[in-house]
């Protein structure tokens, strides 16, 4: 439901029921492989219903450290590692700022120079991006990135849709930390 | 692809956990306000039953939310109460127009609850509460947002879960452990009382309770006579 859009909904909701059919309580609070799965389903389902070309999940690790823990394409994995590599890119932005930041060309970007030429030769190189950060009770834990390999304005809806699962995330994440204490 | 990374998930994970991830019941509100970015909605809440099949909020994501549960928690009607009494989805597409519940029809339409759409959250396989999600405007619920809602509330289960395993939840810890210990052995009375006198569910809840009070005992207790004895007390 699009507030002020009746109906128009900003992610498919029969997708929607499909992938949240699996997150269930079944061996989600002792089970370590059962929070990896569910992330996994959770990337999943953003990557098919926001309708992007792929999605990438970084998070802090206990040093402070950001880490690349997953990517639904090759493309995708080829931007994270880039931005960690070079210190540079819309995550790392995303991350540090707290706040989301999207990038409608990466070659056109005077910002993300450096990212762009390492990915230009890679196949199908990620073009537009948009980084939101995953918050647990208030801290940046990490940040969900959603890709497309053509540039790409994003509205306020595919970014308000990305934001929602970076939420589901978190729950996940904040579930995962409760459960291991 | 996407494989999450096992050795990064712990890293994040011991790093949380050295930040402290707060209070449980905080996990829980946290899944509840997750679902109105999710659904794009208004507002949500989630309620859990007590003895007397009351339902009272446990958490909300603003001030409607939780007049809305308020108010049917002392009434006793309600879509969220309709959904729990009878373990399935329930939604109102235009309170305006809908005649089913009048005593919270208005206190709802005041505070700006026009359409509303419940699941119930179960433990185990039983309902323990529900979840709801509301709009300022009428909406047609469809079957994919029913079935959307309803499988969002397996996210509800897992933190309730944790929270229960957590054993760090307060108050919350203990309706749900209530929860968990009497509703099966009420949910079961119910339904023997339902497949014996040809009755509905509310009416089977309703007798149950009414022997209860008279008989000055609990509910949980009536309904466990009733499945070792086949009879109610008295």
């Amino acid at each position: 439901m699009m507030p002020g859009s009746q109906g128009a909904m900003p992610v498919d909701q029969n997708a929607l029921a499909t992938s949240l059919e699996n997150l269930s309580a079944a061996g989600l609070s002792h089970d370590r492989r059962g929070l990896e799965e569910r992330l996994d389903q959770v990337l999943t389902a953003a990557r098919d219903m926001i309708e992007v070309d792929g999605v990438g999940l970084m998070l802090l690790d206990d040093a402070g450290a950001l880490r690349v823990a997953g990517a639904s394409v090759p493309a995708g994995m080829a931007l994270e590692q880039a931005q960690l590599r070079l210190d540079c890119g819309p995550g790392i932005d995303c991350v540090r700022g707290n706040e989301t930041v999207t990038v409608t060309d990466l070659a056109a970007s005077e910002d993300y120079a450096p990212v762009w030429e390492e990915l230009k030769g890679g196949e199908a190189p990620v073009r537009a991006v948009v980084s939101v950060p995953v918050l647990v009770t208030g801290s940046v834990a990490g940040t969900l990135n959603a890709l497309r390999s053509r540039p790409q304005r994003w509205d306020d809806d595919s970014v308000r849709a990305v934001e929602a699962y970076a939420e589901v995330i978190s729950v996940l994440l904040r579930l995962g930390a409760t459960a291991q204490r | 692809m996407p494989n999450i990374d096992p050795e990064v998930l712990a890293g994040s994970l011991r790093r949380l956990e050295k930040l402290g991830t707060g209070d449980v019941p905080g996990a829980v509100a946290d899944v509840v306000h997750a679902a109105v970015d999710l659904f794009q909605v208004t507002g949500s809440g989630l309620m859990i039953a007590d003895e007397e099949n009351s339902l009272h909020y446990v958490a909300a994501s603003n001030g409607p939310s939780k007049v809305m549960e308020q108010v049917q928690s002392h009434v006793g009607e309600g879509p969220c109460v309709s959904a729990f009494v009878h373990n399935r989805v329930v939604h109102t597409d235009d309170l305006k127009a809908d005649p089913r519940w009048p005593r919270i029809r208005e206190t709802f339409l005041e505070h700006g609850v026009v359409s509303v759409l419940g699941a119930p959250v179960r433990l185990g396989g039983v309902p323990v509460g529900t979840l709801d999600v509301f709009l300022d405007r009428p909406h047609d619920w469809d079957d994919t947002e029913a079935a959307a809602l309803e499988r969002y509330t397996g996210l509800i289960e897992a933190t309730l879960s944790t929270a229960l395993a957590a054993q760090r939840a307060g108050e919350l810890a203990g309706q749900l452990q209530y929860a968990l210990d009497y509703r099966i052995v009420i949910e079961r009375a119910v339904g023997y009382l339902m497949a014996r006198r040809e009755t509905g569910a509310e009416q089977a809840f309703d007798l149950l309770r009414s022997t209860a009070r008279s008989q000055r005992r609990r509910i949980a207790e009536v309904a466990q006579h009733l499945l070792d004895t086949g009879d109610l007390p008295g």
